[in-house]
């Protein structure tokens, strides 16, 4: 965390402004309505027993049947393993390529980079679905063809497992890693690798001793981050896992709520362990932080070069194509080919190749409507989202305002709550808040949602890279005669802009992603692509799904394009 | 002369009855009956009030023939919600006790109804909003009318069927070999039969609830000793059934087994167990909440979806065949739904039937209950 003590005269958040102080205490009661009244709502609620219409009798006996439930240690168990188990493998081959495409002279970069955002917006059914053609361990393609070889007795590959619930997962992790890490990567002054190097350590010596420890805070944050989706993750899980006997916390909960009727109390009882767990990982993160200083950009200049890979450039560049291609690629192509099949991984049918999902998913009338409301949502919420976020952490970051380090665990907390419940949290949070009535049903009340359900994601990042900023920075425009806003447009902002883009963009994919919060919140005039897939797929018109998520995903990749033109690859100049 | 007298005898009776009618409104109304009367202001008022907001089985090609037929005929606009009966059923609920307005009606499944809504009191009677003959006279109907709900005002049957619930891949199994639910606990196929997952609602558990009442807990707990093979997507469960990952499965139906049966795979649904199969009204439930935002653009809705022409439209896109008598359903046996009305007696419909607010209580959530305690 920055020294307050650097900050004291030339801070525009010092205590003698009381405006600024006002403005400050007004943010934190904002975002503690925002974030405490659902999640407090949802606490409140879990210890409501009575059934519909019965008079209202509160207790602890959702508590005790989420926890005595049969199989849920074992959930539990699972949910743990699965989640360290991929964060970890992703961790490593995120931090890696992020250095590779951030630091070094490996060619490509941008293509590359691309084919990992790529990866995270893939949306999980029809990505689950293509590997399921493919390493499904009796009709399997890839299976069919290792034992067609004949080198091989029994299918090697078996998508219903412990590791290919991992293995379809990591194109995702990996990919938010990437994405999140590699701007981080890229602030940081090429001359202390260089004085590694002069002084005899190796590139990898380099990256671990002097890179790594200086990226710590974005490290930390994308693994909490990573974690905790990870704790709560359970489309894939449900597909594969269900029919094998494969538990995870989040099928429990998402078994409780589909109860007729739904079973909230324990449903919230068991998601308290989210909560539990984010507390300890940021305080974690609080601790090891601490009073360490990880300024990287500063007012003295800053160098760009690349490290020179030397005989090992195109090695690194065939092993970071071959784990893109195979995270990315494949899932992409997949998942294009099943919007042309009749039937999705039957190749043996007459005809198996039709034009008819495409002609039907575009002459559905509410398509256009549909796409209209999500671009209007992920960019009111993409947009809302990043002024907001970006206030929070300036002041968690920049600031002596006393109540940042609450303010910075109120961040946190809407991902203390799982997504299948937050839907229902924000519900009773809008129709109980007579202030939301008048825009409930509207786009509005969604981006409101979307806003608040990315706030932990925009939050951090936008710390991670404003810890890295020197105060000297502010300071030398204070000097220059600079007024705050001015410092801020000027100097701070262009500094922030990767990881605003970054934001923004995710914030965006969230929105045109959303089900669970949309489902709830949405009318038919507010409906989004997210919510025609939907209906598509529950409808079990696969095929047709497909063609609606790849419209999604063209929106997003569109987006990352444009952002990236505006100015995604803005470094900092030497 | 006789012909001049027999006219001016006849005139002045002619004019009174001209006269009357042109002069007395009630008169010339007269000849209008008091549906129509009725139908006319509703219609008039459902065009002033503009829009209709209903709750609808998440199905797009419902979607789209209920909007774009509904609002080319009325010039109403059908604002629908397709959803999930358990998502959309809490809002509704929701909405409800926050004096939000939002929904007129919902049509769905029964049991998230019987839960959900019926106990928090947000539903109005159905039939007050019955205007024209076709819809509300019980004799167009197959069994007149039906309701779900024990006091028989709310919860509106208007599909009834059975549907094949056991199906077959015809590569691997041969139609005689099941030919009662004891079959399905011979060992040849332990670890071979798929099940929609009954811990969630559904036609898992509408099969399961099924077993439960004609074959009872034991048959249940050894049927989930042959190592059954859960899924909670149905298109999953059947591409398992078409690829041969099992060869039985229970719980799919018409939607799921459709694009399959079409392409010509071996999926195949087994005849009739000895034991009989569940009769239900699947989603074709229709249900009016209270202080609908737009009372008289329901209604017009409301009487057009129990109408030949949105029942036609239900039937094919849902799979789920009417009651209405003048709708044609044979072509639905083609895909293993048999109509109600088709083949049934209303007695063999009630006998098997699990979708009652009684039968809910009673056999549904025992069911689920043994469903939870055998696969959790």
């Amino acid at each position: 965390m920055a020294h307050p003590e650097t900050l004291d005269r030339s801070s525009p958040l010092s205590a003698r402004f009381d405006w600024h102080l006002l403005l400050m205490s007004l943010l934190l009661l904002l975002v503690a309505f925002l974030v405490l009244t659902p999640l407090g709502l949802l606490v409140f609620n879990s210890f409501q027993l009575s059934r519909p219409g019965a008079p209202i009798v509160y207790g602890l006996e959702g508590w005790r049947k989420a926890f005595v439930s049969p199989g849920i240690l074992q959930a539990m168990m699972n949910t743990f393993t699965l989640a360290i188990t991929r964060q970890i493998i992703a961790l490593v081959i995120g931090i890696f390529i992020a250095w590779l495409l951030a630091r070094t002279d490996i060619p490509m970069k941008g293509t590359l980079e691309l084919f990992f955002w790529l990866s995270f917006f893939l949306p999980a059914l029809p990505e689950t679905m293509g590997w399921i053609l493919l390493l499904d361990p009796k009709y399997g393609l890839l299976n069919q063809w290792l034992l067609g070889l004949g080198l091989l007795k029994e299918p090697p590959f078996n998508i219903y497992s412990f590791w290919g619930i991992v293995w379809v997962h990591l194109g995702g992790t990996i990919g938010i890693k990437v994405m999140l890490l590699t701007p981080a990567f890229r602030n940081l002054d090429a001359s202390l690798e260089e004085s590694s190097r002069i002084v005899g350590s190796s590139a990898i010596g380099t990256l671990v001793r002097i890179v790594i420890p200086l990226m710590m805070p974005a490290i930390l944050v994308t693994t909490i981050l990573g974690l905790i989706r990870s704790l709560e993750a359970f489309e894939i899980e449900l597909l594969l896992g269900v029919p094998v006997g494969l538990h995870v916390y989040s099928t429990k909960i998402h078994e409780l709520v589909t109860w007729e009727p739904p079973q909230f109390p324990p449903a919230m009882a068991l998601s308290s362990i989210f909560l539990l767990v984010l507390l300890s990982l940021v305080a974690l993160q609080r601790f090891y932080i601490g009073k360490k200083i990880y300024t990287t950009v500063t007012g003295r200049g800053f160098s760009v070069r690349p490290t020179h890979l030397g005989r090992w450039r195109y090695p690194a560049f065939a092993a970071v194509l071959l784990i893109a291609v195979g995270t990315t690629l494949i899932p992409t192509v997949l998942l294009v080919m099943g919007t042309f099949m009749k039937l999705f991984g039957f190749f043996n049918i007459p005809d198996p190749w039709t034009l008819d999902n495409w002609r039907q998913a575009l002459s559905d009338p509410v398509l256009l409507r549909s796409l209209w409301n999500t671009i209007a949502i992920g960019l009111g919420a993409g947009i809302v989202g990043v002024i907001f976020f970006s206030l929070i952490a300036y002041v968690v970051v920049k600031s002596r305002f006393a109540g940042r380090a609450i303010l910075d665990f109120l961040s946190w907390l809407p991902w203390s709550i799982p997504g299948i419940l937050l839907g229902v949290a924000l519900l009773w949070t809008f129709l109980q808040t007579k202030i939301f009535i008048p825009i409930y049903g509207t786009i509005y009340i969604l981006m409101i949602a979307m806003v608040i359900k990315s706030m932990p994601f925009g939050v951090q990042l936008i710390k991670s890279v404003l810890l890295q900023l020197g105060n000297d920075l502010e300071e030398a425009s204070r000097i220059c005669g600079g007024g705050w806003f001015y410092t801020y447009r000027r100097v701070i902002f262009p500094l922030l802009l990767p990881a605003l883009i970054t934001v923004a963009l995710v914030g965006f994919i969230s929105a045109a992603r959303d089900i669970s919060t949309v489902v709830l919140l949405g009318t038919g005039k507010s409906r989004t692509l997210s919510l025609m897939m939907l209906d598509f797929a529950a409808g079990a018109e696969f095929e047709k799904a497909t063609v609606v998520a790849v419209i999604i995903v063209v929106l997003v990749v569109a987006a990352a394009l444009i952002t990236r033109c505006l100015g995604g690859q803005i470094s900092i100049r030497g | 002369m006789a012909e001049k007298g027999i006219i001016k005898k006849i005139l002045p009776f002619f004019l009174l009855a001209v006269l009357g009618s042109e002069t007395d409104p009630a008169l010339g109304q007269a000849t209008k009956p008091a549906w129509q009367t009725e139908w006319n202001r509703v219609l008039e008022a459902g065009k002033k009030e503009g829009r209709v907001v209903a709750a609808i089985p998440p199905s797009p090609e419902l979607r789209k023939g209920l909007e774009e037929t509904f609002t080319k005929r009325f010039g109403i606009v059908l604002e629908s919600v397709p959803a999930r009966g358990g998502a959309v059923i809490r809002r509704i609920v929701e909405e409800s006790k926050a004096g939000v307005r939002y929904f007129d009606l919902h049509i769905g499944g029964t049991e998230s109804i019987v839960k959900g809504l019926l106990p928090e009191n947000v539903l109005e009677p159905v039939e007050p909003w019955l205007i024209l003959p076709e819809v509300r006279e019980a004799k167009n109907w197959w069994g007149g009318h039906i309701w779900i709900d024990n006091a028989k005002h709310f919860i509106y049957g208007f599909s009834a069927y059975q549907t094949a619930s056991l199906w077959y891949n015809s590569d691997l199994v041969k139609a005689e070999e099941v030919r009662s639910f004891d079959d399905l606990l011979d060992a040849r196929w332990k670890g071979k039969i798929g099940l929609s997952d009954p811990r969630t609602p559904g036609s898992g558990a509408s099969i399961w609830a099924y077993m439960m009442l004609i074959k009872g807990e034991e048959y249940l707990k050894r049927l989930a000793g042959q190592k059954l093979f859960l899924a909670r997507d149905l298109r999953l469960l059947a591409e398992n059934l078409a690829k041969g990952r099992v060869s039985i499965a229970l719980g799919i139906g018409y939607s799921e087994s459709l694009p399959f049966i079409k392409a010509a795979l071996p999926l195949s649904a087994f005849p009739t167990p000895k034991e009989g199969l569940y009769t239900t009204g699947g989603y074709g439930h229709l249900t009016i909440i209270k202080n609908a935002p737009h009372p008289n653009a329901g209604k017009v809705f409301v009487n057009w979806l129990l109408g030949k022409e949105a029942q036609e439209i239900f039937s094919k896109a849902m799979g789920a065949p009417t009651r209405r008598l003048d709708v044609d359903t044979k072509w639905s046996k083609e895909f293993g739904v048999l109509a109600a009305k088709d083949g049934l007696t209303l007695e063999q419909f009630y006998r098997m039937e699990n979708q009652s607010e009684e039968r809910i209580y009673k056999v549904r959530d025992p069911a689920a209950l043994l469903a939870r305690k055998l696969f959790d």
